[in-house]
C-alpha cells in the first residue's frame, strides 16, 4: 500500500504543480481574452460583443503598427542577443582580465528602471541637446548633430542595448557548463577561434540562444518606456505605445476593450515562438555538456585577438553603461533635469540625496520592497526550477502544457494582470487585497517565464545520464533533485535570483495598479517622484540602486569564491 | 409714500438677513452633524494625484481645524482612481472615502452610480464649487504656455495661441500626446474651429511627449523651446530655478478636479468633511499654495485674481460625455 502510495507521489505533485502554475497564469489570461469580448473590456461588466476584435483588426493602420513593432522588436533582439553573446563568451570562455568587474559593469544598468535609462539616453543622444552631439559637433565643427536616437535604428539601438543584461545573465551561465572538449576538439583540428565559436559553441548553446531571443523579442514588443519616451516624439508607433494610449482614454477610464484586443498579439506571438522553441530543443540529449566527466572550463587564449577583444568589451561597458549611469548620475545632482555642462558644475550638489530619505514613508517603501523582492526571487526560483525539471526530465504527457503555461505570462501587459489580480482578490476574499502579498503573486506570474527559460537552458545541458545512475542506485525523486539537479544548477539559479531580486525592485506597472496605503514599494514612490517632475530626486533612486546591485554582486563574488558558484568547477 | 416705502425697504433687507441667516445656520447645522459624526469615524482614505509630501502638507493644514482626523493617501493617477473605485465597486468592497479625479474620469463611476449625491450647498460649500451632486470642485486644470528662457526671449516668446502656429517654431513646441487641453478649448471656440488650429499646430511639426514631469523637464533641459503645458507641472522645475516662464493663454482650458465620495466609504462623514474643506477658499488656497493647482472658481485663489479677464473654457459636467467624443476625434491628429 506504501509503496503504492509512493509511487503516486511523483504524479501528484505534478498535479499540483501544474495546478499551481495555472492558477497563477491562466486566471489573469483568461480575464484579459474574456475581456476583449465585453463592451467596456472589463469581466465585471454585462455584454457581449466582437466589436473589440473587429474594429481593430479592420484596421489598416493596426497592421502597419504590428510592423513597426516586429521590426523594432526583431532588431532589438538582435542588439541584445550579439552584444550579449559575444561579452558572455568573452568574459566566461577566453582569457581578458577584470572579469569580475567587467561582468557586474555589464549587469549594473539592469538595477536603473528603464524609463530613468531612455531619459539617460536623451541626454546622450539628443540631436538638440545630446552629450555625443554636442561634443562632436564641437570637436569636428558640424552644423547639424551627426547621432539622433529619435529614430528607428535610435529606438532599436537603445532597446537592444537595455536588455544586453538579462540576455547576459542567461546566457553566461550557459556558456560556463559548457565542456571544453568541444572546442578542444575544434581547436586540435586546427580550427581558429572565431570558427570555434561559429561552428561549435553557437549550435550547442542552441536552447539558450533560443530563451534568449524569445524572451528579449517578447520583452521588446510589451515595454513601453522606450516607445514612450523616444519613439512618441520620433511619431513611431509600436504595439505597446498605442496600449499606453488605450489606456489613457479620454473617457475616464482605460480601454480595456482594446487592450485586451492588442494584447492578443502577444498571446499569438508567444504562441508561435514556443512552438518554434519546443521543435528545436526537443531533442534534448543533443545539447548536454554537463556529463559525470568532471571538466573545469577552459579559457582559450585569443591570441592576436586579445586587444580586439579588449575594445571591445571596453567600449561596450563605456557606451552601454559608463555614459548613461554617469548621465544618471549628473542627472540627480542637479537642481533640475539638464544637459551635461561644466558651466553648470556650481549648481550640483548632494541635496538630492540628503532630501530622499525625508520623503513620506520611503522607509516603508523600502522595507516593504526587499520583503517583496526576496520572497518573489526565491518564489521564482524554487517554482522555475522544479517546473524546468519536469519540463525537460519527466515523462509527464501533460509536460508540454506546464511548458506553454509557463510562458504565456509573456503575452500579459502587466497592467492588465494587476487589475486581472485586483478582481480575482476583491471576489475571492482572502484578506491579501491591498498587501504586499498581492504584488508578490503578481510579480511571480511575470517571472515565471523568465525564470522557466533560464533554467531549462541549464536543464538542457544537464545530461540525463547522472540521474539515470542516481535513480538506478535507489536514490528518491527528491534526493537526485536536492544531490545532483539542483547542485549543478546553482550558479544558473543564483543568476535568477538576482535577475529577480533586481526586476522586483524596479518593477512598476504592476505595482502602480496594486498599490494601497500599506503596500507602498520603491518603485511606485519613483514613480509619483517621476510624474511630478522631479527627475533629478528619480535619477538618485536610480543611482541608489545600481549601488545596491553592485553590493548584491560584490557578495555574490564572494560567495562564488566560496561556493565555487562561478568557476562552473563540477 | 416716502415713509411706506422706507418701511418697505426695510422690511425687505430684514427679510434678506434673516433668511441669510437662517441658510447659513441651516447649514452650519447640517455641517455640525457631520463634523460629530466624522469625529466618531476618525479616518480618512484618499485616493488622488497628490504626491505623499504634498498630502502631508495639505491634510496637515486640514488636522489644525480637524484634528480628530487621520488620512491614508494613495498616489495615483486620475484614471487609476476611477478603475480603482469602479472595481472596488463592482465587487462591493470599501476603498477610498474621497477619490480627486478629473471630472471626466468620474463619468464612468456616476454611470453606474457608484458615487454618493450630496446636498453640497447645504453645507455651505461656496456655490461656484458646486456643478453636480457627486462631486465638489477642487481645484482645476489650467493650461499655459511655457517656454525656456534661455533659448526664448521675453519679446519672442508666445503669448496667445496663435503665436504657436508661427513657422519659426517649427519642431520646437512640446505639447503632450493626451488631447485634454484642446478638448477642453471646445466649449469657447467650438470644435470645427479647435479641429482646424490642432490641424495647422501639426503642421508646425511639435514634439508629441508624454505628460506629467516629462514636458516641463525636456523644456528646461532645452530640448524643446516652448510647450502647452499643464501650469502645475512646472513647480518642481521652477522652484528648483529651472528656466521657465509662461503665460495664461485666453481662451484658458480648464478642466474641474472634484472630490467624490465612493457610495462604499467606510468613512462618509469624514470624508465628506475633508471633500467640503478642500473647496473652501482655505483648502484651495492651501492646495494651491502646496500643489500649485489652483482653483479659478474660488475667487480669492491666486491662480482665480491671475487669470481675471480670461475667458474660461471649460465643459459643464452634464456634457462631459460630449467632450469625451470630442477628444477622441482629436487623437488620430496628435498620433496619428
Amino acid at each position: 500500500m506504501f509503496l503504492r502510495l509512493k509511487s503516486l507521489l511523483p504524479g501528484f505533485a505534478f498535479v499540483v504543480l501544474t495546478g499551481l502554475v495555472a492558477y497563477l497564469v491562466v486566471v489573469p489570461i483568461v480575464l484579459l481574452i474574456w475581456g476583449g469580448f465585453k463592451p467596456d473590456g472589463l469581466v465585471t461588466s454585462s455584454g457581449f460583443t466582437l466589436s473589440n476584435y473587429i474594429d481593430l483588426y479592420s484596421m489598416k493602420r493596426t497592421y502597419a503598427l504590428m510592423l513597426n513593432t516586429v521590426i523594432f522588436a526583431a532588431g532589438s533582439t538582435l542588439v541584445s542577443t550579439f552584444f550579449a553573446t559575444l561579452l558572455a563568451w568573452f568574459i566566461e570562455r577566453t582569457e581578458i582580465p577584470c572579469k569580475r568587474w567587467v561582468r557586474t559593469a555589464v549587469i549594473a544598468p539592469m538595477a536603473v528602471p528603464p524609463m530613468l535609462i531612455a531619459m539617460s539616453w536623451v541626454l546622450l543622444g539628443s540631436p538638440k541637446i545630446g552629450f555625443f552631439n554636442l561634443l562632436l559637433k564641437n570637436i569636428f565643427g558640424l552644423k547639424t548633430a551627426p547621432l539622433n536616437i529619435y529614430s528607428f535604428p535610435g529606438m532599436i539601438f537603445i532597446q537592444g542595448i537595455t536588455l544586453v543584461p538579462g540576455a547576459f545573465l542567461l546566457l553566461s551561465f550557459a556558456f560556463r557548463n559548457m565542456d571544453p572538449v568541444f572546442e578542444d576538439a575544434s581547436a586540435a583540428s586546427g580550427r581558429g577561434v572565431f570558427t570555434t565559436l561559429h561552428r561549435i559553441v553557437l549550435p550547442i548553446l542552441r536552447p539558450a540562444l533560443l530563451a534568449v531571443s524569445i524572451l528579449t523579442f517578447m520583452v521588446s514588443m510589451a515595454v513601453f518606456d522606450i516607445p514612450g519616451i523616444i519613439g512618441l516624439p520620433a511619431k513611431i508607433k509600436v504595439l505597446s505605445l498605442q496600449i499606453y494610449l488605450a489606456v489613457m482614454d479620454p473617457e475616464g477610464i482605460a480601454d480595456f476593450g482594446t487592450v485586451s484586443a492588442l494584447s492578443s498579439v502577444f498571446f499569438v506571438a508567444i504562441l508561435l515562438l514556443s512552438y518554434l522553441y519546443y521543435r528545436q530543443t526537443r531533442t534534448a540529449s543533443k545539447f548536454a555538456t554537463i556529463t559525470g566527466r568532471e571538466f573545469k572550463p577552459k579559457m582559450m587564449d585569443l591570441g592576436r585577438w586579445r586587444y580586439g577583444a579588449l575594445a571591445f568589451v571596453g567600449l561596450y561597458v563605456l557606451f552601454a553603461t559608463g555614459f548613461p549611469l554617469a548621465i544618471l548620475f549628473w542627472t540627480s545632482l542637479m537642481p533640475y533635469y539638464a544637459s551635461f555642462s561644466l558651466e553648470r558644475l556650481h549648481v550640483a550638489s548632494l541635496n538630492n540625496y540628503r532630501t530622499i530619505l525625508d520623503y513620506p514613508r520611503v522607509l516603508m517603501a523600502l522595507e516593504n520592497t526587499f520583503i517583496v523582492a526576496l520572497v518573489t526571487a526565491a518564489a521564482v526560483v524554487f517554482l522555475a526550477t522544479l517546473v524546468s525539471w519536469v519540463i525537460v526530465r519527466s515523462k509527464f504527457r501533460a509536460r508540454k502544457l506546464l511548458d506553454v503555461l509557463s510562458v504565456l505570462p509573456m503575452s500579459l501587459p502587466h497592467i492588465m494582470l494587476g487589475l486581472g489580480l485586483i478582481y480575482v482578490y476583491l471576489t475571492v476574499k482572502i484578506g491579501i487585497y491591498g498587501t504586499i502579498w498581492i504584488i508578490v503573486i503578481a510579480y511571480v506570474t511575470s517571472y515565471i517565464t523568465y525564470g522557466t527559460r533560464m533554467l531549462n537552458s541549464t536543464m538542457y545541458q544537464i545530461h540525463g545520464e547522472l540521474e539515470e545512475v542516481a535513480q538506478v542506485s535507489g536514490a528518491s525523486t527528491i534526493r537526485v533533485l536536492r544531490t545532483i539537479i539542483v547542485p549543478l544548477m546553482a550558479p544558473s539559479m543564483f543568476g535568477l535570483w538576482i535577475w529577480v531580486l533586481i526586476g522586483s525592485i524596479r518593477e512598476l506597472s504592476a505595482a502602480l495598479v496594486l498599490q494601497s496605503y500599506k503596500s507602498l514599494v520603491l518603485s511606485t514612490v519613483l514613480w509619483s517622484i517621476w510624474e511630478h517632475g522631479e527627475l533629478p530626486k528619480a535619477a538618485t533612486l536610480g543611482v541608489i540602486a545600481v549601488v545596491f546591485l553592485f553590493s548584491v554582486m560584490a557578495v555574490g563574488q564572494m560567495l562564488s569564491r566560496r561556493f565555487e558558484l562561478f568557476t562552473g568547477k563540477r | 409714500m416716502r415713509s411706506g416705502n422706507r418701511v418697505l425697504a426695510a422690511f425687505l433687507v430684514s427679510t434678506m438677513t434673516l433668511c441669510s441667516y437662517m441658510v447659513a445656520n441651516a447649514a452650519s447645522s447640517t455641517l455640525d452633524k457631520v463634523i460629530e459624526a466624522a469625529k466618531k469615524e476618525g479616518k480618512v482614505v484618499t485616493y488622488g494625484s497628490y504626491t505623499p509630501d504634498e498630502a502631508k502638507e495639505i491634510q496637515g493644514t486640514f488636522n489644525n481645524r480637524y484634528p480628530f482626523i487621520k488620512f491614508e493617501h494613495v498616489t495615483m493617477g486620475a484614471s487609476d482612481v476611477t478603475n480603482r473605485v469602479l472595481l472596488e465597486s463592482r465587487s462591493g468592497t470599501a476603498g477610498a472615502d474621497v477619490a480627486v479625479t478629473g471630472a471626466p474620469m468620474a463619468i464612468p463611476l456616476v454611470r453606474e452610480q457608484f458615487l454618493r449625491q450630496v446636498d453640497w450647498a447645504s453645507l455651505g460649500a461656496l456655490p461656484s464649487a458646486i456643478d453636480t451632486s457627486w462631486g465638489v470642485t477642487v481645484a482645476t486644470v489650467t493650461y499655459v504656455l511655457a517656454w525656456n528662457t534661455k533659448l526664448v526671449s521675453q519679446a519672442d516668446a508666445p503669448k496667445n495661441w496663435n503665436d504657436l502656429l508661427n513657422p519659426k517654431w517649427k519642431g520646437s513646441v512640446g505639447i503632450w500626446v493626451n488631447p485634454n487641453p484642446f478638448s477642453d478649448l471646445v466649449s469657447a471656440w467650438g470644435e470645427a474651429k479647435v479641429t482646424d488650429y490642432l490641424k495647422r499646430l501639426m503642421q508646425n511639426a511639435p514634439v508629441v511627449m508624454r505628460g506629467g514631469g516629462e514636458l516641463p523637464a525636456r523644456l528646461a533641459a532645452g530640448e524643446i523651446s516652448v510647450a502647452i503645458v499643464i501650469d502645475q507641472t512646472l513647480r518642481p522645475v521652477v522652484e528648483s530655478g529651472g528656466p521657465i516662464q509662461w503665460v495664461w493663454p485666453d481662451p484658458l482650458p480648464v478642466e474641474r478636479v472634484v472630490a467624490t465620495l465612493p457610495k462604499l466609504a467606510r468613512n462618509p462623514n469624514a470624508g465628506m468633511l475633508y471633500a467640503l474643506w478642500l473647496s473652501s477658499p482655505e483648502g484651495a488656497s492651501v492646495y494651491e499654495k502646496v500643489t500649485w493647482r489652483g482653483n479659478v472658481f474660488v475667487p480669492s485663489a491666486p491662480i482665480a485674481q491671475k487669470t481675471r479677464g480670461k475667458k474660461y473654457s471649460f465643459w459643464p459636467t452634464d456634457k462631459l460625455d460630449a467632450r469625451a467624443a470630442a477628444s477622441k476625434r482629436f487623437i488620430p491628429i496628435i498620433t496619428p
